[in-house]
């Protein structure tokens, strides 16, 4: 089966390697990924703190962009698009009022939407449409060995805990136990990695990165698997400045799920982006490519 | 910026505010347990808590809730949210909070929170996707000129590893958006 994917701004810049690896890995499942034609920005965190009309109406611009496509389902990877995108959908259900103006809106765009769409995290995709025994019969090179720190971060399970469970998310433990790899115990999975405040408020973003790396480390993980763009930058583009605080002598690799899946059903590293990731991932990966 | 505020009008317009999330109104049922507080991972460095905020807002202060840095601090994990054992969707409120200062241009001293959304809706309304490279580049030389060369070693390596895009992809359907917008008050 084919999915529309919504690829958000992320994922086509600052974590440009997950989205590669996304389309790889899906298609070496059997099932393909394409982009949502003109698609536009979620509106993220900062749209919403600054005008909710105009955030949900960007965001259902999206959907409707689907509708139109005759979608069923809007497939993200990114944390933070999802629940903007779903956020979107809820007033369809929950707030009449502002549905109204958003669809007055998207009308004077010429668009139109319903509320129907169903939007998607990707790892869920791959978790509940294409399962674990079908990854499993396609692993062709076995993690086995490799110990990951599977972090799901905030948003892929709050607010919208239907998928999920709020604080004990499990979709990448499960995606990842298929390839074989050990998925070490790890408590803060779905802590906060800080999101924007790594811009605004670096001593803050640091301090809550610094315990989650503290603690994959403590637990032995030899890298981090992240679902979510922002969540990647912040835990692996700043270890350099913690680095001594932590008292570490190597780096930790943090990588997207999608990678390790496609490294285990033998993607080539290239179509994965594997050399784009900014901490070296030869030292614990190459056993396996 | 429209006129400005009474303590009075800002109150009434923060009701209609928090009338707009589901359940808003749920903030007149705190019992004041603190597991907002407890549970929220930046608010060892908030000047008030969550629970305080609330406090505060259900005794009128919501003014002096604005000037406080806790409103920026807030990094939308929803952790609050999923633990608060009355219901109140305290990360949406932070959210209202937030367009209420914007709206009324009232900030706490450290503008950096405030400043990077701008930048951020900015972008959005020009090119119609977030372009990260162009954004953080107006956001530090106006914001945190100081805090900006410090990244420029970083942006280097990203960019080296084709992680940090210089040029914005092109986006045809500006007009839908401006549309979106005039049909919603906007102005872009």
């Amino acid at each position: 089966m084919s999915y529309l994917l919504y690829p958000g701004c992320a994922l086509e810049a600052s974590s440009s390697h997950y989205g590669k690896s996304a389309k790889a890995t899906m298609a070496a499942l059997g099932s393909g990924l394409r982009e949502l034609d003109q698609w536009s920005c979620c509106g993220a965190t900062a749209y919403v703190g600054t005008d909710e009309d105009k955030a949900v109406a960007y965001s259902a611009r999206n959907l409707a962009l689907a509708q139109s496509e005759g979608a069923t389902d809007l497939v993200t990877a990114c944390n933070g698009c999802y629940v903007m995108l779903r956020k979107a959908n809820a007033c369809w259900n929950a707030s009449p009022t502002l549905q109204a103006r958003v669809s007055k809106a998207l009308g004077s765009a010429g668009l139109k939407y319903d509320g129907s769409v169903r939007v998607r995290h990707l790892a869920e995709v791959m978790l509940n449409d294409i399962g674990v025994e079908a990854i499993s019969a396609r692993v062709k090179a076995s993690l086995s060995g490799l110990k990951v720190a599977a972090y799901h971060g905030c948003q892929i399970s709050r607010p919208f805990d239907d998928v999920e469970n709020a604080e004990r998310p499990t979709v990448l433990n499960k995606l990842l136990a298929a390839t074989e790899a050990e998925v070490v115990p790890f408590p803060m999975t779905a802590k906060c990695c800080g999101g924007m405040l790594m811009t605004t408020r670096r001593d803050v973003a640091l301090g809550l990165v610094k315990s989650i790396l503290a603690c994959a480390r403590a637990k032995g993980a030899d890298c981090v698997a992240v679902a979510c763009p922002l969540c990647c930058v912040n835990l692996e583009c700043y270890q350099e400045s913690i680095r001594s605080e932590l008292g570490w002598d190597k780096p930790m690799p943090v990588v997207p799920f999608t990678q390790l899946l496609g490294i285990a059903l033998d993607v080539p590293p290239e179509e994965l982006g594997l050399d784009q990731c900014m901490v070296d991932v030869e030292p614990v990966l190459a056993r396996y490519l | 910026m429209d006129s400005a505020p009474t303590p009075n009008s800002l109150s009434e317009e923060l009701v209609k505010e928090l009338d707009s999330i589901p359940e808003g109104d749920r903030i007149k049922l705190c019992i004041q347990c603190g597991t907002c507080s407890g549970s929220c991972p930046t608010s060892s460095a908030m000047d008030w808590s969550p629970r305080q905020i609330i406090a505060a807002l259900r005794a009128g202060y919501l003014d002096e809730v604005l000037r406080t840095n806790t409103v920026w601090l807030c990094a939308s994990c929803y952790v609050c949210t999923a633990r608060c054992p009355i219901g109140i969707q305290f990360t949406d409120m932070m959210y209202a909070l937030k367009r209420l200062g914007l709206k009324h241009g009232i900030d706490p001293p450290d503008t950096r929170g405030s400043r990077l959304m701008k930048e951020f809706v900015a972008e959005v309304d020009a090119s119609g996707r977030n372009a990260e490279a162009s954004m953080l580049t107006k956001y530090f030389l106006k914001a945190d000129p100081l805090g900006g060369p410090a990244n420029l070693g970083l942006a280097y390596r990203m960019w080296r590893k084709g992680r940090l895009k210089l040029r914005r992809e092109p986006f045809a359907a500006k007009d839908q958006l401006a549309a979106i917008s005039r049909s919603l008050g906007g102005d872009s």
